[in-house]
């Protein structure tokens, strides 16, 4: 049979991913192989195929096939909306989707935004859908990326982030008022791939549940 | 702002076929076609609008959205149809209303849909599947389910699967699970999305004990080959559920074992159209990532326009199988014909022979290239130089032209 295939996150939650899937027995890729610029690699035993993609088009590879599994933040799969499976919450790349302004604005809360105020982030749905929910008018701004430059630069009034920790906010300046969500990374899985490649699939989830039971 | 030349464009999530991609389809059209008539299916067609409220029985109203629709003169309400079934099932109540019959009617038809194209979704796409109408016996679910094997066959995909669920078995296991009509409705739709995830948190947080929580786990796992049937009965004590394994297995039964070969058993497995009661299936190739056939019982979608009666289809997605035919279909190589002055007669006496031996043959105009792999000319009543490639021969009579070409085909 050949390899299975699983799209992995370029980025900061690569290493963090690996090290969970050796743990869990999946795969192990050796002894380190530089793996910037590298767009795919084999594990040692041609089980597995990692290819490396930026973390928005993971949701697109394993949605078309081209990848059985891979791996998505909840944020970027919700924003995508693909059809997909959803196997497992990794618990890793925790992190919270908050709406932010300036430290020094007068708005508390979401609902003292200004109808028509421009609120700026990477994720239009997720703000779209949220702020809909909330009965708020806003113009969304989708932005590519240094969403904390809005504000400053007086594109926008507010932003809809992803956030760590919030010390990136708050070093430009920037205070957290709603929470939105909170997000980590799943493993996902082609639908067609979960039918065919189902034993293989429940021993892998079956592996990463005992990596987390062995944590507690 | 300049604005893009529509003149140009096809509206988004439509496609021309141009001949080659036409040819296949048409022969995968046919091959299908052949198939349903040897098995006593009779075509039938259906208009390709209706009044919206006949498509939104089959929609449901939350998805209706995904109907094309317009206005008459009279202000009616209008859309395309968005699936086969249902504009079938309309004709099925009203056109044999009186019957009690079994009808086996067959469909190849155009489907319209306001969705994101893209992943094998298409605005406009070619669907074609068949009804059983009349009948609630399992032997019914089998004859469809053998007969979605036999297209595939038919089309020569020898690595086909078929994945079986009923989908009485969840509602029947969750009725007795304690959970919620808003918990259900929550897992349902998990499920339905395959979001394992979503699932095992609506569980964590429901108010029922541990085990049964464990239970619903176990039977969100229920995948394989008919021995799940067996262990689904261990996990509940539901009589719904339990009726819906017996048809499951009813059906099992009654599939060759070659077909059973390719069966698969997903007890967890729910459906996007809201009218499915009973055993439900899915046909997909490893090799695409989405499926090609979809079908399943629907015993009360013809109550909605008159009185109930059961019935089972499926239908398959032409432009998906496109993606999976192997078969060359060069189609037949035509001939071009021109003639000297004079001997127009005696040209068109040679092309009557050939079509009626089917090989198409072309009348070469004036300013037609000459690069025709196959060529022929009547210089005179009985020379005929036939030109093919390289090789250029003479003939003296049409029969000979006719011998030669038929074994070219």
């Amino acid at each position: 049979m050949r390899p299975v295939t699983i799209a992995m996150p370029k980025g900061r939650l690569f290493a963090p991913l690996v090290e969970l899937f050796s743990r869990a027995g999946l795969f192990d890729l050796g002894p380190e192989v530089d793996l910037e610029r590298r767009l795919t690699v084999k594990t040692a035993d041609g089980r597995w195929e990692l290819l490396l993609v930026k973390p928005a088009d993971v949701p697109i590879y394993v949605e078309y096939g081209a990848a059985d599994l891979g791996v998505a933040g909840k944020d970027v799969l919700l924003e995508a909306r693909r059809e997909l499976c959803e196997l497992y919450d990794l618990g890793v790349g925790r992190c919270r989707l908050i709406m932010a302004v300036p430290e020094d604005s007068p708005i508390r809360k979401a609902t003292d935004l200004i109808p028509g105020s421009r609120v700026a982030t990477k994720f239009p749905r997720l703000a779209q859908e949220y702020f809909s929910s909330h009965g708020i008018q806003v113009d969304i701004v989708k932005l590519n990326g240094s969403i904390e430059l809005a504000p400053k630069a007086g594109l926008a009034s507010a932003i809809v982030d992803i956030t760590e920790t919030g010390r990136t906010l708050a070093q430009n300046q920037l205070r957290i008022v709603e929470e939105i969500m909170s997000v980590s990374a799943r493993l996902i899985c082609n639908r067609i791939s979960y039918k065919v490649r189902y034993p293989l699939i429940q021993e892998l989830v079956r592996g990463l549940q005992a990596v987390e039971v062995s944590k507690r | 702002m300049i604005k893009a030349d529509l003149r140009l464009q096809r509206p988004r999530g439509t496609k021309d076929y141009l001949p080659q991609e036409t040819r296949v389809i048409r022969a995968i059209e046919e091959r299908i076609r052949t198939t349903f008539q040897l098995w006593g299916y009779a075509e039938v067609i259906t208009p390709t609008f209706e009044h919206i409220d006949v498509l939104r029985q089959g929609t449901g109203p939350e998805s209706d959205e995904v109907i094309f629709r317009f206005f008459d003169r009279e202000g009616h309400t209008l859309g395309l149809r968005s699936d086969a079934t249902t504009p079938i099932a309309r004709l099925a109540a009203t056109r044999f209303a009186e019957s009690d019959s079994i009808l086996r009617l067959a469909y190849l038809t155009n489907i319209f849909r306001y969705v994101d194209p893209g992943m094998g979704r298409e605005r406009e796409f070619h669907q074609a599947g068949v009804e059983l109408i009349g009948s609630a016996r399992p032997e019914a679910d089998a004859e469809v389910i053998q007969l979605a094997a036999e297209v595939f066959s038919a089309l020569e995909i020898p690595d086909y699967r078929l994945d079986l669920g009923e989908v009485s078995f969840i509602q029947g296991v969750l009725a007795d699970s304690g959970l919620s009509a808003k918990e259900q409705r929550a897992v349902r739709l998990a499920l339905l999305n395959k979001d394992f995830v979503a699932f095992g948190e609506i569980l964590a947080q429901a108010a029922i004990p541990d085990h049964a929580k464990q239970q619903l786990i176990s039977i969100s796992r229920l995948r394989g080959g008919v021995e799940v049937i067996a262990e689904a009965r261990e996990l509940t004590r539901n009589k719904q559920a339990h009726a819906a394994l017996d048809r499951l297995e009813q059906v099992c039964d009654l599939l060759n074992p070659e077909v059973l070969r390719s069966v698969q058993l997903d007890l967890a497995m729910l459906k996007d159209l809201d009218y499915y009661t009973g055993v439900i299936f899915e046909g997909y190739v490893a090799e695409l990532g989405y499926t090609v056939c979809t079908g399943g019982r629907y015993d009360r979608l013809i109550g909605r326009f008159g009185p109930d009666r059961p019935a089972t289809g499926f239908a398959f997605g032409l432009e998906r199988l496109l993606e999976l035919v192997r078969w060359p279909d060069a189609g037949r190589v035509p001939v071009y014909l021109s003639y000297a002055s004079g001997l127009r007669g005696e040209a068109h006496r040679l092309a009557e022979l050939l079509r009626g031996q089917q090989i198409p043959t072309i009348w070469q105009l004036a300013n037609e290239a000459q690069s025709a792999a196959l060529h022929v000319e009547v210089l005179a009543p009985n020379e005929f130089r036939l030109t093919d490639g390289d090789r250029v021969v003479v003939f003296a009579s049409p029969a000979e032209v006719s011998a030669y070409l038929k074994a070219k085909n």
